[in-house]
Protein backbone atom coordinates (compact mmCIF):
# COMPACT_ATOMS: atom_id res chain seq x y z
CA UNK A 1 0.00 0.00 0.00
CA UNK A 2 2.00 3.30 -1.39
CA UNK A 3 0.51 6.85 -2.44
CA UNK A 4 3.02 7.38 -5.06
CA UNK A 5 5.01 10.53 -4.48
CA UNK A 6 5.02 12.30 -8.32
CA UNK A 7 5.20 15.77 -8.62
CA UNK A 8 1.67 15.56 -9.00
CA UNK A 9 -1.26 13.10 -9.35
CA UNK A 10 -3.35 15.32 -12.16
CA UNK A 11 -5.08 12.82 -14.78
CA UNK A 12 -4.51 14.26 -17.45
CA UNK A 13 -7.59 12.50 -19.29
CA UNK A 14 -9.98 12.97 -16.30
CA UNK A 15 -9.46 16.27 -16.48
CA UNK A 16 -10.17 16.58 -20.37
CA UNK A 17 -13.36 15.00 -20.38
CA UNK A 18 -14.42 17.08 -17.03
CA UNK A 19 -13.36 20.24 -18.84
CA UNK A 20 -15.44 19.33 -22.05
CA UNK A 21 -18.47 18.55 -19.74
CA UNK A 22 -18.31 21.65 -18.77
CA UNK A 23 -17.78 23.71 -21.71
CA UNK A 24 -20.60 21.86 -22.92
CA UNK A 25 -23.30 23.00 -19.76
CA UNK A 26 -21.97 26.27 -19.48
CA UNK A 27 -22.17 27.01 -23.09
CA UNK A 28 -25.92 25.55 -23.55
CA UNK A 29 -27.21 27.33 -20.46
CA UNK A 30 -25.53 29.95 -20.09
CA UNK A 31 -28.51 32.50 -20.48
CA UNK A 32 -30.20 29.89 -17.48
CA UNK A 33 -27.62 30.10 -14.81
CA UNK A 34 -27.61 33.74 -15.00
CA UNK A 35 -30.92 33.62 -14.39
CA UNK A 36 -30.81 31.42 -11.27
CA UNK A 37 -27.56 33.40 -10.07
CA UNK A 38 -29.97 36.61 -9.93
CA UNK A 39 -32.94 34.12 -8.24
CA UNK A 40 -30.17 32.71 -5.73
CA UNK A 41 -29.24 36.54 -5.15
CA UNK A 42 -32.68 37.04 -3.98
CA UNK A 43 -34.11 34.20 -2.33
CA UNK A 44 -30.41 33.22 -1.27
CA UNK A 45 -31.43 29.45 -0.74
CA UNK A 46 -32.35 27.55 -4.45
CA UNK A 47 -33.37 23.66 -5.02
CA UNK A 48 -33.12 21.92 -8.48
CA UNK A 49 -33.04 18.07 -10.09
CA UNK A 50 -30.82 17.93 -12.03
CA UNK A 51 -30.52 13.87 -13.35
CA UNK A 52 -31.30 12.00 -10.10
CA UNK A 53 -29.73 14.26 -7.75
CA UNK A 54 -31.18 17.38 -5.85
CA UNK A 55 -29.16 19.98 -5.40
CA UNK A 56 -29.45 22.60 -3.09
CA UNK A 57 -27.77 26.18 -3.06
CA UNK A 58 -27.42 28.34 -0.28
CA UNK A 59 -25.94 32.12 -0.38
CA UNK A 60 -24.14 33.24 2.33
CA UNK A 61 -22.24 36.70 2.95
CA UNK A 62 -19.34 35.58 1.50
CA UNK A 63 -19.82 32.84 -0.91
CA UNK A 64 -22.32 30.15 -1.72
CA UNK A 65 -22.48 26.36 -1.25
CA UNK A 66 -23.71 23.37 -3.09
CA UNK A 67 -25.32 20.27 -1.38
CA UNK A 68 -25.76 17.21 -4.16
CA UNK A 69 -27.81 14.36 -2.80
CA UNK A 70 -30.09 11.67 -3.70
CA UNK A 71 -33.39 10.88 -2.13
CA UNK A 72 -31.61 7.46 -0.24
CA UNK A 73 -29.71 8.27 2.60
CA UNK A 74 -27.16 5.56 1.11
CA UNK A 75 -26.09 7.18 -1.60
CA UNK A 76 -23.17 9.34 -2.62
CA UNK A 77 -23.28 12.67 -2.04
CA UNK A 78 -21.04 15.92 -2.00
CA UNK A 79 -21.11 19.20 -0.31
CA UNK A 80 -18.91 22.22 -2.03
CA UNK A 81 -18.21 26.15 -1.41
CA UNK A 82 -16.64 28.72 -2.86
CA UNK A 83 -15.78 32.12 -1.97
CA UNK A 84 -17.35 35.18 -4.08
CA UNK A 85 -17.14 37.70 -2.01
CA UNK A 86 -19.66 40.86 -0.75
CA UNK A 87 -20.57 42.46 -3.68
CA UNK A 88 -23.35 41.74 -5.55
CA UNK A 89 -21.91 42.07 -8.81
CA UNK A 90 -19.21 39.80 -8.30
CA UNK A 91 -21.95 37.48 -7.07
CA UNK A 92 -23.88 37.35 -10.57
CA UNK A 93 -20.50 37.10 -11.98
CA UNK A 94 -18.96 34.56 -10.21
CA UNK A 95 -22.36 31.98 -9.53
CA UNK A 96 -22.82 30.93 -13.37
CA UNK A 97 -19.52 29.06 -13.02
CA UNK A 98 -20.49 27.93 -9.47
CA UNK A 99 -23.69 26.33 -11.54
CA UNK A 100 -21.70 24.33 -14.43
CA UNK A 101 -19.69 23.27 -12.06
CA UNK A 102 -21.82 21.72 -9.86
CA UNK A 103 -24.17 20.11 -12.58
CA UNK A 104 -20.76 18.64 -14.12
CA UNK A 105 -19.82 17.25 -11.03
CA UNK A 106 -23.61 15.41 -11.05
CA UNK A 107 -23.59 14.27 -14.62
CA UNK A 108 -19.72 13.41 -14.72
CA UNK A 109 -20.42 11.37 -11.47
CA UNK A 110 -19.81 12.05 -8.08
CA UNK A 111 -16.33 11.01 -6.54
CA UNK A 112 -15.00 10.49 -10.22
CA UNK B 1 3.17 36.56 53.64
CA UNK B 2 5.45 37.51 50.53
CA UNK B 3 7.09 34.06 51.53
CA UNK B 4 4.25 32.05 51.44
CA UNK B 5 3.01 32.81 48.45
CA UNK B 6 6.04 33.02 46.57
CA UNK B 7 6.57 29.32 48.12
CA UNK B 8 3.04 28.00 47.72
CA UNK B 9 4.06 29.46 43.76
CA UNK B 10 7.35 27.47 43.71
CA UNK B 11 5.41 24.17 45.00
CA UNK B 12 2.72 24.70 42.23
CA UNK B 13 5.40 24.80 40.08
CA UNK B 14 7.25 21.64 41.27
CA UNK B 15 3.67 19.63 41.27
CA UNK B 16 2.73 20.28 37.87
CA UNK B 17 6.21 19.76 36.58
CA UNK B 18 6.34 16.00 38.19
CA UNK B 19 2.68 15.37 37.33
CA UNK B 20 3.44 16.55 33.29
CA UNK B 21 6.89 14.43 33.86
CA UNK B 22 5.55 12.02 35.16
CA UNK B 23 2.21 11.24 32.48
CA UNK B 24 4.95 11.71 29.67
CA UNK B 25 7.04 8.72 31.03
CA UNK B 26 4.13 6.78 31.47
CA UNK B 27 2.68 7.38 27.89
CA UNK B 28 6.13 6.53 26.48
CA UNK B 29 5.58 3.07 28.24
CA UNK B 30 2.47 2.37 26.77
CA UNK B 31 2.57 4.06 23.61
CA UNK B 32 1.72 1.18 20.98
CA UNK B 33 1.85 1.85 17.33
CA UNK B 34 -1.41 2.78 15.41
CA UNK B 35 -3.88 0.10 14.72
CA UNK B 36 -4.08 1.41 10.90
CA UNK B 37 -2.18 2.90 8.21
CA UNK B 38 -4.66 5.29 6.72
CA UNK B 39 -3.22 8.58 4.66
CA UNK B 40 -4.24 10.97 2.85
CA UNK B 41 -1.94 12.91 0.33
CA UNK B 42 -2.73 16.10 -0.60
CA UNK B 43 -1.23 17.83 -3.96
CA UNK B 44 -0.22 21.06 -4.15
CA UNK B 45 -1.84 23.88 -5.56
CA UNK B 46 -1.89 24.08 -9.47
CA UNK B 47 -3.03 25.71 -12.51
CA UNK B 48 -4.94 23.29 -14.18
CA UNK B 49 -3.32 22.77 -17.47
CA UNK B 50 -6.73 20.95 -18.90
CA UNK B 51 -8.78 24.06 -17.90
CA UNK B 52 -6.31 26.67 -20.01
CA UNK B 53 -6.00 24.51 -22.72
CA UNK B 54 -9.70 23.41 -23.43
CA UNK B 55 -11.60 26.27 -21.68
CA UNK B 56 -9.54 29.27 -22.18
CA UNK B 57 -9.75 30.34 -18.20
CA UNK B 58 -7.49 29.52 -15.78
CA UNK B 59 -8.18 28.05 -12.79
CA UNK B 60 -6.01 26.95 -9.31
CA UNK B 61 -6.78 23.20 -8.36
CA UNK B 62 -5.82 20.59 -5.62
CA UNK B 63 -6.25 17.20 -5.58
CA UNK B 64 -5.70 14.64 -2.76
CA UNK B 65 -6.30 10.96 -2.08
CA UNK B 66 -7.37 8.93 0.74
CA UNK B 67 -6.07 5.32 0.76
CA UNK B 68 -6.73 2.87 4.39
CA UNK B 69 -5.67 -0.69 5.26
CA UNK B 70 -8.88 -1.31 6.62
CA UNK B 71 -12.51 -1.74 5.27
CA UNK B 72 -14.33 2.01 6.08
CA UNK B 73 -17.88 3.23 5.82
CA UNK B 74 -19.37 6.74 6.33
CA UNK B 75 -16.62 8.22 4.53
CA UNK B 76 -16.01 12.05 4.78
CA UNK B 77 -13.30 13.60 2.75
CA UNK B 78 -12.59 17.20 2.57
CA UNK B 79 -10.27 19.19 0.39
CA UNK B 80 -9.44 22.81 0.94
CA UNK B 81 -8.20 25.46 -1.09
CA UNK B 82 -6.55 28.30 0.71
CA UNK B 83 -5.11 32.08 0.15
CA UNK B 84 -2.57 33.69 1.86
CA UNK B 85 -3.67 36.81 2.90
CA UNK B 86 -1.72 40.23 4.35
CA UNK B 87 -3.20 39.75 7.75
CA UNK B 88 -4.70 36.46 7.66
CA UNK B 89 -5.44 33.35 5.02
CA UNK B 90 -8.54 33.16 3.36
CA UNK B 91 -10.55 29.67 2.15
CA UNK B 92 -12.24 30.38 -1.27
CA UNK B 93 -13.18 26.52 -1.99
CA UNK B 94 -13.99 23.57 -0.45
CA UNK B 95 -15.00 20.32 -1.20
CA UNK B 96 -16.36 17.44 0.55
CA UNK B 97 -17.44 14.10 -0.49
CA UNK B 98 -19.36 12.16 1.38
CA UNK B 99 -19.60 7.73 1.12
CA UNK B 100 -21.93 6.36 3.04
CA UNK B 101 -21.51 2.34 2.08
CA UNK B 102 -18.15 0.12 2.70
CA UNK B 103 -15.35 1.26 1.00
CA UNK B 104 -12.84 -2.04 0.80
CA UNK B 105 -9.07 -2.03 2.07
CA UNK B 106 -6.56 -0.25 -0.08
CA UNK B 107 -9.05 1.14 -1.86
CA UNK B 108 -7.79 4.68 -3.46
CA UNK B 109 -10.28 7.26 -2.74
CA UNK B 110 -9.76 10.25 -4.66
CA UNK B 111 -11.23 13.69 -4.60
CA UNK B 112 -9.67 15.72 -7.91
CA UNK B 113 -13.10 18.39 -7.90
CA UNK B 114 -12.17 21.32 -5.60
CA UNK B 115 -11.05 23.83 -8.23
CA UNK B 116 -11.82 27.50 -8.58
CA UNK B 117 -11.56 29.90 -11.84
CA UNK B 118 -9.04 32.45 -11.83
CA UNK B 119 -10.31 35.92 -11.95
CA UNK B 120 -7.39 38.03 -13.15
CA UNK B 121 -3.22 37.01 -13.27
CA UNK B 122 -2.75 38.68 -10.00
CA UNK B 123 0.42 37.04 -8.44
CA UNK B 124 -1.20 34.49 -5.23
CA UNK B 125 -0.10 32.55 -2.93
CA UNK B 126 -2.33 29.17 -1.96
CA UNK B 127 -2.00 25.55 -0.19
CA UNK B 128 -4.40 23.11 0.51
CA UNK B 129 -5.72 21.21 3.00
CA UNK B 130 -7.39 18.32 3.24
CA UNK B 131 -8.79 15.67 6.11
CA UNK B 132 -11.42 12.71 6.46
CA UNK B 133 -13.90 10.88 8.80
CA UNK B 134 -14.76 7.52 8.79
CA UNK B 135 -16.58 4.75 10.62
CA UNK B 136 -13.48 1.60 11.03
CA UNK B 137 -14.21 -0.94 12.81
CA UNK B 138 -17.17 0.50 14.22
CA UNK B 139 -15.11 3.33 15.83
CA UNK B 140 -15.69 7.06 14.10
CA UNK B 141 -12.13 7.88 13.43
CA UNK B 142 -10.96 11.84 12.15
CA UNK B 143 -7.80 12.19 10.63
CA UNK B 144 -5.48 15.90 11.29
CA UNK B 145 -5.67 17.65 8.88
CA UNK B 146 -3.36 17.58 6.40
CA UNK B 147 -1.51 20.89 4.27
CA UNK B 148 -0.09 20.79 1.02
CA UNK B 149 3.81 20.24 1.14
CA UNK B 150 4.11 24.11 0.02
CA UNK B 151 2.57 27.39 -0.47
CA UNK B 152 2.86 27.97 -3.87
CA UNK B 153 2.60 31.52 -5.67
CA UNK B 154 0.29 31.42 -9.07
CA UNK B 155 -0.86 34.01 -11.22
CA UNK B 156 -4.43 33.82 -10.26
CA UNK B 157 -6.11 36.24 -8.50
CA UNK B 158 -9.65 35.07 -6.61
Amino acid sequence: MSLDRGDNFEDAARDEAYIQLYHQLESQNSSRYEELAKELINKKTLVLKVDNFWIKYSLDRKGCSSHIFQDSENAISARSWIRLGWSRKKKERELPTFFAKTETDVKFGLGN
Amino acid sequence: MSILKNNFVVTLFALILVVSTKTQVSLAAVATPPLTKCFIRVDNPHLSKSIIILRGFEAVKVNAVSICNKPMRNLKFTVEIHKKGLIRNHKVATETIKIPGWIATNKKIENKATWVKCENRKASRYFGVAYAEAIIDEKKMRTLPVTTEKTISLPCGT
